[in-house]
């Protein structure tokens, strides 16, 4: 195989990939889009990505109209996923919007496993966890305590915050991989 | 990783190792691999599946489950024999060829296919293919999910640098090592160990075997957990063992988008936002160009965005002065991401961007320099062998392949009461546990159903679509057969992810276990590196009997 030079691959980057630190938005956004075989005029369309614990972090398109959205699509101006989703992706109106969604704080009711609750707000809910916390670290100190949290939503911002408190509280740390 | 706009362009032939590119992280490796392929790049696959991507390549080799090590020295030791090896570069970017081949050398083509069931001619090909060609070498996780998976992905990267075939556009090992989360780019630090703060280093819980470590943790026992973006019961090994640990829990808390398995065991349910409606910020672990999330919607219903969840209960915790009240998730980024980050050029309506090179390099180890103690790859490695004097575990400093554990090969005895190992794919439909719940989603899947080959479906009078159990003597999980020759005989493929109180889970089944290098005991620890120590979950030791319900 011949090997590239350094200076062969510093000119083959610059030429084949496009500079750091600049927005590669380059398509207009979209003001409709076309849904249930109409062209509808929508409010917005955001750009966002998704976070799923997947290695493409595509682009997304979001349509929004009436404060739902109404559909998404793969952003074309991101070099990954170059304006496509995949099947999970385009399910995303379907999940937002789903009529199984947890509306609100559940107590629970029933025995554990059972899976009975009653609707709470989040005043109480705030105060359920706020006065378990004391008493846990009243009896059994600060580590007896700890999150658990993996990949379900991978974004990397919320665990720095809960991170913050958790550190700060003395949990027990979670770590390693799977 | 090398970017694949430059793999894409320069290699020519891709080598693709336990990665189903067919079903997950589809854009970058179909998207570029298509491109590659267009230009006339040859494509290799090592997966014992016939995957939608294997269907496409130019050679399969398909091992046994587990054997992958054995199936990369015998390519090593193939190559070397042929001298088709880059003694220049061995020579001037790594150490240790010598003791690594004393390991390879013992693989010879006949008892490389004795161990891993692949012909010896297509292990010869592929090897030559390999060595001859502009190669990149794609790993995915497939041959990981094993006790000894470690010691494979040893092997296959020592078979990239035996052929010179690292840092060279289209070629290189892409793994998952170079991701922009993991190389500085964050400052986790600067927003967890905020100034002033009397912090202290608390103990450590394994989250790869976190059901031993919640049952042995002692003074104290872990009492309380809240649980977000995460499934602890349906995703853990050893489901019925982590409800009785969560049992022992004074409170659970879920902060979750549907009622799951979790909510089922939980005091209190909280109503999680999707990513539609929060910020965040997610660098790839593969590529380099990165789109910050912004709020999109209005939080639906009573749900809340996790920052604000965790800011509000800190605040009420009395830590007010580490979390301003009028902070958004954007100053919160402003905190985390690196003070010269042209933020703005990465969020709407601009964006994505390209991460700046100090984090993720277009064409990483170009100049051969490695990010080792001697600064060259150590086929040899030294900092296993210092390791080991630290902490048990498999230390091996060359590769070796050593069965594993719950596999015909490494438990004979327990395979001949369950002959079948399990194998369990992530279907393109769901990740991890999610989206399985969606209409579109069951439109397209169907009823759960396992994969099983023709040969041992007839020895067990089991035909296409008969209800079967899937049992060990840990649980059971009823699905429906399906009969392909895509799984090798003595092979079951039941995808991951379903949930135990609709169907067909396959974690129900698998003992919780942790692989090395590290043997982290109980899974509470002290002191842990995530680089080194590893230790994920094997979930596919796990062997089992199938019969018609």
């Amino acid at each position: 195989m011949r090997r590239f030079s350094a200076e062969e691959i510093r000119d083959l980057v610059v030429r084949e990939v496009p500079p750091a630190g600049i927005s590669l938005a380059r398509t207009p956004l979209p003001t409709k889009t076309t849904w249930e075989d109409r062209t509808v005029e929508v409010d917005r369309v955001v750009k966002t990505a998704c976070s799923r614990n997947c290695y493409d972090t595509c682009g997304i398109l979001a349509y929004v109209k009436d404060g739902r959205l109404l559909k998404v699509e793969g952003d074309p101006d991101h070099p990954i996923n170059r304006g496509t989703l995949c099947v999970k992706g385009y399910t995303y109106p379907q999940r937002v919007h789903s009529p199984d969604r947890v509306q609100h704080p559940l107590l629970r009711t029933g025995e554990r496993g059972e899976g009975k609750f009653r609707r709470v707000s989040w005043e109480e809910a705030f105060d359920w966890i706020c006065e378990r916390l004391h008493a846990l670290r009243e009896r059994w100190g600060s580590e007896a305590f700890m999150e658990y949290l993996y990949s379900g939503n991978r974004e990397f911002l919320g665990k720095q915050v809960s991170g913050r408190f958790l550190a700060l509280f003395g949990a027990s740390k979670l770590v390693g991989s799977f | 990783m090398q970017t694949p706009e430059v793999w894409s362009r320069h290699t020519e032939l891709v080598l693709m190792w336990g990665c189903n590119a067919s079903a997950a992280g589809i854009h970058q490796e179909i998207g570029y691999l298509y491109d590659a392929m267009e230009r006339g790049a040859r494509l290799i696959v090592v997966d014992p599946i016939v995957t939608a991507v294997a269907s496409k390549a130019h050679l399969h080799l398909r091992p046994r489950p587990s054997t992958d090590a054995a199936l990369a020295l015998g390519m090593i030791n193939h190559i070397v024999s042929r001298n088709l090896h880059d003694q220049d570069y061995l020579e001037r970017h790594t150490q240790g060829f010598s003791q690594l081949m004393e390991e390879a050398g013992q693989w010879t083509l006949e008892r490389t296919r004795e161990v891993t069931g692949v012909p010896e001619g297509l292990i010869a090909q592929a090897a030559e293919e390999y060595a001859t060609h502009r190669s990149l070498l794609e790993c995915g996780y497939g041959h990981q999910r094993y006790t000894n998976g470690h010691r494979t992905q040893q092997a296959i990267s020592a078979l990239a640098a035996v052929c010179g075939h690292m840092g060279q556009p289209g070629a290189h090992c892409n793994f998952m090592e170079v991701g922009a989360a993991y190389t500085g780019f964050l400052n986790s630090a600067r927003v967890q160990n905020p100034p002033g703060a009397d912090i202290k280093k608390t103990r450590l819980i394994s989250i790869s075997h976190f059901g031993p470590a919640l049952r042995a943790a002692q003074d104290p026992p872990i009492k309380g957990i809240i649980k977000w973006r995460g499934s602890l019961i349906t995703q853990q090994p050893d489901a019925r063992g982590m409800i009785e640990a969560v049992k022992g829990l004074d409170f659970l808390v879920s902060i979750d988008q549907f009622l799951t398995d979790d909510t089922d065991w939980s005091d209190l349910v909280l109503p999680a936002c999707t990513i539609f409606e929060q910020w965040g910020v997610h660098p790839s672990y593969r590529h380099q160009y990165l789109q910050l999330q912004v709020p999109v919607l209005e939080p639906q219903h009573e749900s809340m965005p996790d920052i604000d969840f965790w800011a509000e209960l800190a605040r009420r915790m009395g830590y007010e002065a580490y979390f301003p009240r009028e902070w958004t998730g954007l100053d919160w980024l402003r905190l985390l991401l690196p003070d010269d980050f042209p933020l703005e050029q990465a969020m709407h309506p601009h964006g994505p961007v390209r991460l700046p090179e100090r984090f993720c390099p277009p064409v990483p180890n170009w100049d051969g320099n490695f990010q080792t103690p001697s600064g060259k790859i150590e086929l040899y490695s030294g900092v296993y062998a210092e390791r080991a004097q630290r902490f048990p575990g498999e230390w091996d400093p060359v590769p070796r392949y050593v069965p594993s554990a719950e596999s015909p090969d490494g438990d004979p005895e327990r395979a001949a009461r369950y002959p079948l190992l399990v194998v369990s794919q992530h279907p393109a439909t769901r990740t991890h546990s999610q989206f399985g719940n969606l209409p579109y989603i069951q439109e397209i899947e169907g009823p759960a159903t396992a994969m099983l080959h023709p040969d041992d479906a007839a020895a067990r009078g089991i035909a296409e679509h008969d209800r079967i159990r899937i049992y060990n003597d840990r649980a059971d999980s009823h699905v429906l057969a399906h009969l392909t020759r895509k799984v090798l005989p003595g092979t079951v493929e039941l995808d991951s992810g379903r949930w135990i109180k609709t169907g067909g889970n396959v974690n129900l089944l698998i003992h919780p276990r942790a692989a090395g290098p590290r043997d982290v005991g109980d899974g509470v620890m002290a002191e842990y590196d995530m680089q080194l120590d590893g230790h994920t979950i094997p979930y596919f030791n796990l062997l089992v009997e199938v019969e018609k319900a």
